[in-house]
């Protein structure tokens, strides 16, 4: 492989041009590695980093999309972290509801998943069925929006004035007493997702022989069973896992600005990402917007450096 | 309220009459009149003043039957009303079944006695005589949309007669022509108030080709003829024409317009012929010497139908068969006519048919039936205008989802039927009729009415959220509930019985009725769990209402008619398998080379040298041609396409490409950046890119003034500011008053003309536990505000007005409504209506429409009026609604607001043909091609998407009836827009959470406002700041601040007392002897200005 290639570089420090130069000879003896690698390289930098770079530029402009971007220099992050009050509620709420929604997630998940892979495969087929459902259809959680209607014909408002809880309709989803934690609910619900299937094949993936020789080395019940092989084995589905929850309760939007409007009562489940489409798509603020991306951006490769940690060192 | 505040409000109040009174003068004394009129109209019947009204027909009036006694506690209620001469607002009439019954040993004398239209004994102003008019020789009667017409008849004998009219439908809207009939001032049954008269359409033309190679559908156009009809049920119910009971000596038949204008050529009084049964008619066959033919098989193609009574009877595409002719995998050939178009009872389509040779014919039809399951579709044949024999009244057509060949014969005994036909053309007409369900439907609506009423009686007592811990009693305290339900009941599984028998079959049809009885069942066993099964009640209800609706449509779709020499074998109408296949593999294949979704060029095969479709094919990117994007569906965009295409290209010689956008606001930003927007864009609300620079202001160009006199001032105002004007509106929507009559006349109650008229009433209806509608919204707030003539913003946008004094009073009176009042926060307004639970609610007008298709039962018992006003000191009453440029609709789908906006077509700045555009907009918004626009959308989609034109004169020709059109005219004139300002989405937002904080939080409503305002001034003035505005309103340049309050039609200077009204037009009021309260211009005004600003600081 072409990294392994690379290492193997002489320790000299040589000059820019030679390093190039060594480089281009490189590339071209392991040409066919990277004419392998060309197409999704293509695509990543394409799709991927250009973008990211764009944004990270356009954050340090004033860009309103119908006319040219102007430089402003630091004035977008100045105003981010001096001036703009709701950026901080997003990043309150943001926070609250990733430390919340993510943890939780992914146990769930971890469990959900031992637990069914414990069962016969014509019931674990099922039933992750059942449980990877409400990811695959996207709109699964407007169910949420008739159960938690604030009409007195909504399903929990109909119940509860029938068992005489409540005297009148409540507005779950305008009422900021309740919109968090409804959210935090319904996002909950949703989220036995990618990972969860990961951790299914993980799980499956582990061959009994390993589980035998540990039998035979004095491993007497399940939980020690899954501290000493079953976790350690899975070490990259958990990994991958743990960055798919992350990205997703960082990145929570769309399922908020459906269960509680585009314009949640008192920025009471407000993310960074809502502020960033609002300033984006609202008020044609896409340097501000930028800015915004690349702290998110930011924060999350931070946020996954330390889980990778944490999770090294649990294996 | 303080003794301050409520001066302020009075000053408010004040200064907007006074404006008023300068501003619209004479006017306003016309509006107070019409108001009057209008009052008049609503309920009363135009003849109120010339004939008494039967104290027999009061007292047999059913609401009163159904009434409960505590609701008549108060006898006073009806006698005022009576005593101040107002009729009540519904009254329920008996059935055609139970008048005839009345008269059921009554004679039917034979006699045929001719009305000339012209020798009317009375009638109004509307009718004029004609003579020798559309081609009939003699002389005929023209009647309006409105007004009447009365003739006296002397009949030799007492007895029932039918009545048959000769008629011919004169250009009008384009909809059905509605009568009311009545016969010695009375109206005899219900349904005699509602008599429906068809036009007659056709295609306009051969069918068309585009590019791709897919067949164009022709223009529906008016073919007006005269038609000779007996007057019969509109509804379908009764079999056979109206039987009218007449005196012998003289009476009086009066003919009342509804709808449209019609040319009356005569009218008869006779028996009409009852058609023999076929047994009889095969045997005179014999007599008479009509031979069988021998082998003819002549096809008639459903889509070429000559005549259909609806313009949404055209030819349609259906692609899903093999067997279809004509027939193509994957472009669209028009091969079928009818389906869920054809479904309301009355329609009906004609083919024409020439046959080689005299003798006697078999008919079959290539149809099906694949929309009501478990039940059958039902066609009257008529060939040449009659029924050849009685079978033919109504011939069923079962369900399946496949074609089926009808053979029309005597299905028990396997015989066709034979029709005699001469040699030459013929029609064949099939109309669409309830035949053996017409009863069984009839009765389910009275049951519906009597199970809505009980409703109404049960929540009356326990509200529609009863306390399951609480013991009602219902079987005591409503009156005769339980027989009431049991009744029902039985009638409900009577009902279900005969449908099987009918239909032969079992399953989800009857099952709603069985359920239903069963439920009705359950509440008669155990009275005590009547509360708690009310919810099940409701759904029941619901489901019933939706049952007699599916049962009611008689959906049919036609590919063709054979009439052929009897004893040939027909053609298989179901494909075989290998046909299947073959049909499914060469669609799959050509999916990947078909263009499904473009909006091509027609190809005029009919001329093949000229046109311009011709003169350039293939270049539909190139530089001259106008690229427009729509963000509607596609049939909208076909139909403008054919529009452009013959009349805006031929007209200008400019060539256009349609482009069907979805989500086009989004997609407006990215394509302006990138160079690839569109000339022009249709359907736009948004005004941000106008603020920065990327429309063009259409004010500039020199003809504007003329153009812009097609709209209100309040459509233009969403997209004014300052000088420029950055849109053509093209719909405009407000809300109106839509009211029930009948739960209304129930309770004795008038349609409320002001607020306070709606707090009066309101408690009557909170003790019945029905409800007032009002959305909880920004726009309701600026409803209350503008009536007192208050703008929202300071000038120009620089701040918000919303902390002003009267601001702040009408905002807590508003919030007072819901945590006071307790008016529902949320709710869906269709379906409470519907159930009557919410008889008065304030929604989007567009809401008539959806409630005359989708909630049929109701016909007749409700109406929309305009909105509650503020009564001014001068009598008149402002009833002052927004309208925003930006519909709330979408952005928050949790609080489903109905969409009462302003869209505008826009011209962007970038566009290189702004002379061009500018073309397309003034033909788009003009009156013709509104007009032609809004029917033909009527046409294809129903009545259900009535366009709402913001193009006046055009509003004045869509399909509306008089009265309907008179209450939107009149609450069309007290529309205010709210202007674009910068930042305005925070707004929207932040008094959201302003009205939440108070009502849910119950924080302090002072302080909020205060709160709330000083975040929205901070981000309007952050917004102006960035696109270079002045942020401060000291700084503002005068004529700016002057423009302003000049863009308002209804709304006053916040800053200037306006002058004092004429001395001619006091004169006038106190000439018919209104004394107007003068504005007082006290000292202390100056004072209380300068503290409501130091407030707002």
């Amino acid at each position: 492989m072409s990294t392994t290639i690379i290492r193997q570089t002489p320790a000299v420090r040589p000059s820019v041009r030679s390093r190039m130069s060594t480089l281009w000879t490189e590339v071209k003896a392991n040409k066919i590695s990277y004419l392998f690698m060309a197409p999704f390289l293509l695509v990543f930098i394409v799709f991927v980093v250009v973008p990211i770079l764009l944004s990270i530029g356009l954050s340090f402009t004033y860009f309103n999309m119908v006319q040219p971007p102007k430089w402003v220099g630091w004035q977008n992050y100045l105003t981010l972290f001096l001036e703009d009050e709701v950026f901080l509620i997003a990043v309150k709420n943001t926070f609250f509801f990733a430390a919340i929604t993510g943890p939780i997630s992914y146990v769930m998940c971890f469990l959900c998943a031992w637990l069914i892979n414990e069962l016969s495969p014509k019931i674990r087929t099922i039933l992750t069925l059942l449980f990877y459902g409400p990811s695959i259809s996207a709109n699964a959680f407007l169910i949420w929006t008739v159960m938690f209607s604030g009409d007195s014909y909504g399903y929990i408002n109909g119940i509860l004035l029938y068992w005489g809880v409540i005297d009148k309709p409540i507005l779950w989803l305008q009422d900021p007493q309740w919109m968090m934690t409804i959210v935090i609910i319904v996002v909950l619900w949703m989220s036995l997702g990618v990972s969860f299937l990961t951790f299914i094949a993980g799980l499956q993936g582990i061959d009994r022989v390993h589980y035998e020789a540990g039998a035979i080395d004095g491993i007497r019940n399940r939980w020690q069973e899954l501290w000493h092989i079953t976790l350690p084995m899975m070490k990259n589905h958990m990994m991958f896992g743990a960055i798919i929850s992350i990205t997703g309760s960082f990145a929570a939007a769309g399922e908020l600005q459906a269960l509680t409007g585009p314009t949640p009562t008192d920025w009471a489940t407000w993310t960074i990402m809502q502020h960033l489409n609002d300033y984006g798509y609202v008020r044609y603020e896409m340097g501000y917007a930028s800015a915004m991306a690349v702290l998110l951006f930011i924060t999350m490769v931070t946020v996954q450096r330390l889980v990778q940690r944490l999770l090294a060192k649990l294996a | 309220m303080s003794q301050r505040n409520r001066f302020i409000l009075k000053r408010f109040n004040s200064v907007q009459a006074a404006r008023h009174w300068t501003y619209m003068g004479i006017s306003t004394f016309l509006t107070t009149l019409l108001i009057m009129a209008l009052l008049l109209s609503m309920g009363a019947p135009t003849f109120a003043e010339t004939v008494p009204a039967d104290p027999h027909l009061v007292e047999e009036d059913a609401i009163e039957e159904l009434l409960d006694s505590h609701l008549l506690s108060d006898p006073n209620i009806g006698t005022q009303a009576a005593d101040a001469g107002e009729t009540p607002l519904f009254v329920r009439r008996q059935s055609y079944s139970d008048y005839l019954a009345a008269y059921g040993d009554a004679p039917t004398p034979d006699v045929d006695i001719v009305i000339n239209p012209t020798e009317y004994s009375r009638a109004s102003a509307e009718v004029s005589p004609l003579v020798d008019a559309h081609g009939r020789p003699g002389e005929a009667l023209w009647t309006g949309e409105q007004g009447y017409v009365e003739w006296t008849v002397d009949v030799p004998e007492e007895g029932l007669y039918n009545i048959e009219l000769l008629y011919y439908p004169p250009p009008g809207r384009g909809t059905a022509i509605e009568r009311e009939i009545q016969i010695n001032g009375e109206v005899l049954f219900s349904g005699a108030e509602l008599l429906v008269f068809h036009r007659v359409f056709g295609d306009e033309g051969p069918f068309l080709k585009d590019r791709g190679g897919n067949e164009i559908r022709p223009r529906q156009i008016e073919k007006p003829m005269w038609q000779s009809v007996y007057l019969s049920d509109s509804l379908g119910y009764a079999r056979g024409p109206y039987q009218f009971y007449l005196r012998q000596g003289e009476n009086t038949i009066r003919l009342i317009s509804l709808t449209e204008p019609m040319v009356i050529g005569e009218l008869r009084i006779k028996q009409a012929p009852r058609p023999e049964p076929y047994a009889q008619v095969r045997e005179n066959y014999g007599q008479l010497g009509y031979r069988p033919t021998t082998g003819h098989m002549i096809f008639v193609q459903g889509e070429h139908a000559i005549y259909r009574s609806s313009p949404s009877l055209f030819a349609i595409f259906d692609q899903g068969d093999p067997t279809t002719e004509p027939y193509h995998p994957a472009e669209i050939r028009l091969n079928s006519i009818g389906g869920h178009r054809w479904q309301v009872l009355g329609d009906w389509i004609a083919w024409e048919v020439e046959v080689p040779e005299d003798g006697l014919y078999e008919i079959a039809i290539k149809a099906k039936q694949n929309l009501n399951r478990g039940t059958f579709s039902n066609r009257r044949i008529l060939i040449d205008g009659a029924l050849p024999f009685a079978e033919l009244e109504a011939i069923p057509f079962n369900y399946s989802n496949r074609y089926q060949m009808k053979r029309l014969g005597l299905d028990t005994q396997d015989e066709p039927f034979l029709f005699y036909l001469t040699k030459g053309k013929h029609e064949i007409r099939l109309e669409a009729v309830l035949g053996d369900l017409a009863a069984l439907v009839e009765r389910s609506e009275e049951t519906l009415y009597e199970l809505n009423s009980i409703y109404r009686s049960i929540i009356m007592i326990t509200s529609a959220t009863p306390d399951p811990m609480r013991s009602y009693q219902l079987e005591l305290r409503v009156p005769n509930l339980l027989n009431r339900l049991a009744e029902q009941s039985e009638i409900i599984k009577e009902m279900a019985e005969e449908l099987r028998s009918i239909t032969g079959e079992r399953g989800g049809h009857t099952a709603t009725l069985i359920d239903l009885a069963r439920m009705l069942d359950r509440m008669v066993d155990r009275p005590d769990s009547i509360p708690n099964l009310l919810r099940e009640y409701r759904d029941g209800i619901g489901n019933l209402g939706t049952w007699i609706m599916n049962t009611r449509n008689q959906p049919l779709q036609i590919d063709y008619l054979i009439v052929a020499s009897p004893g040939q074998q027909l053609p298989q109408a179901r494909p075989s398998t290998f046909q299947t296949l073959v049909h499914e593999v060469r669609a799959f294949t050509t999916s990947f080379f078909h263009d499904y979704t473009g909006i091509l060029e027609i190809v005029d095969d009919t001329e093949t040298l000229e046109g311009l479709s011709q003169a350039a094919p293939e270049d539909t990117d190139d530089e001259d041609t106008l690229k427009v994007w729509i963000g509607i569906g596609r049939d909208q965009a076909q139909i403008l396409k054919q529009m452009i295409e013959d009349t805006f290209t031929p007209e200008t010689g400019i060539r256009v490409t349609l482009e069907l956008v979805n989500q086009m606001q989004q997609l407006l930003v990215p394509a302006t950046i990138a160079g690839t927007q569109p000339d022009v864009a249709i359907g736009v609300a948004d005004m941000d890119l106008a603020f920065r620079g990327a429309v063009l202001d259409l004010a500039a160009f020199p003809d504007f003034y003329e153009v812009s006199q097609r709209f209100k001032k309040s459509a233009l105002l969403p997209f004014t500011f300052r000088t420029h004007v950055f849109a053509l509106p093209e719909i405009q929507s407000f809300p109106m008053l839509f009211y029930r009559k009948d739960i209304l006349a129930d309770l004795g109650l008038q349609v409320p003309q002001t607020w306070d008229d709606v707090f009066a009433i309101l408690p009557e209806l909170q003790n019945n536990h029905l409800e007032f509608g009002i959305w909880p919204s920004i726009y309701t707030y600026l409803q209350f505000l503008y009536q007192k003539g208050v703008s929202l913003y300071k000038e120009d946008g620089v701040a918000v007005n919303l902390d002003s004094e009267a601001a702040i009073e009408t905002f807590i009176e508003m919030t007072n409504l819901y945590s006071q009042s307790g008016l529902p926060l949320e709710y869906n307004f269709v379906n409470r209506f519907r159930m009557g639970e919410m008889p008065l609610a304030i929604s989007n007008y567009g809401d008539y429409n959806t409630l005359s298709v989708f909630a049929p039962e109701l016909r007749g018992q409700w109406g929309i009026a305009p909105i509650p006003g503020l009564r001014q000191p001068d009598g008149t009453i402002n009833r002052t609604v927004p309208v925003a440029h930006n519909v709330l609709v979408g952005a928050d789908q949790l609080t489903q607001l109905t969409p009462q906006g302003t869209t505008g077509s826009i011209i962007m700045s970038k566009s290189t043909k702004h002379e061009e555009a500018w073309e397309f907009l003034k033909w788009w918004t003009r009156t013709d091609t509104q007009v032609r626009f809004g029917r033909e959308m009527e046409a294809l989609l129903g009545a259900a998407a009535r366009y709402a034109t913001a193009n006046v004169e055009a509003m004045q020709q869509l399909p509306w009836r008089v009265e309907e059109r008179e209450a939107l005219n009149l609450q069309w004139d007290w529309v205010e827009g709210i202007p674009p300002v910068i930042g305005a989405y925070y707004v929207t937002r932040q008094f959201d959470w302003l009205f939440r904080a108070v009502v849910l939080q119950n924080e302090p409503a002072r302080e909020s406002v205060l709160d709330y305002t000083r975040e929205i001034n901070r981000e309007l003035e952050r917004k102006r700041a960035e696109l270079g505005f002045e942020t401060d309103i000291e700084r503002l340049d005068p004529k700016w601040r002057e423009l302003f309050w000049q863009h308002y039609t209804h709304i006053h200077r916040l800053d200037i007392e306006p002058d004092p009204p004429s001395a001619e037009y006091m004169e006038l009021l106190a000439a018919v002897g209104i004394q107007p309260e003068r504005p007082a211009h006290p000292p202390e005004h100056e004072r209380f200005a300068n503290e409501a600003e130091e407030v707002s600081r």
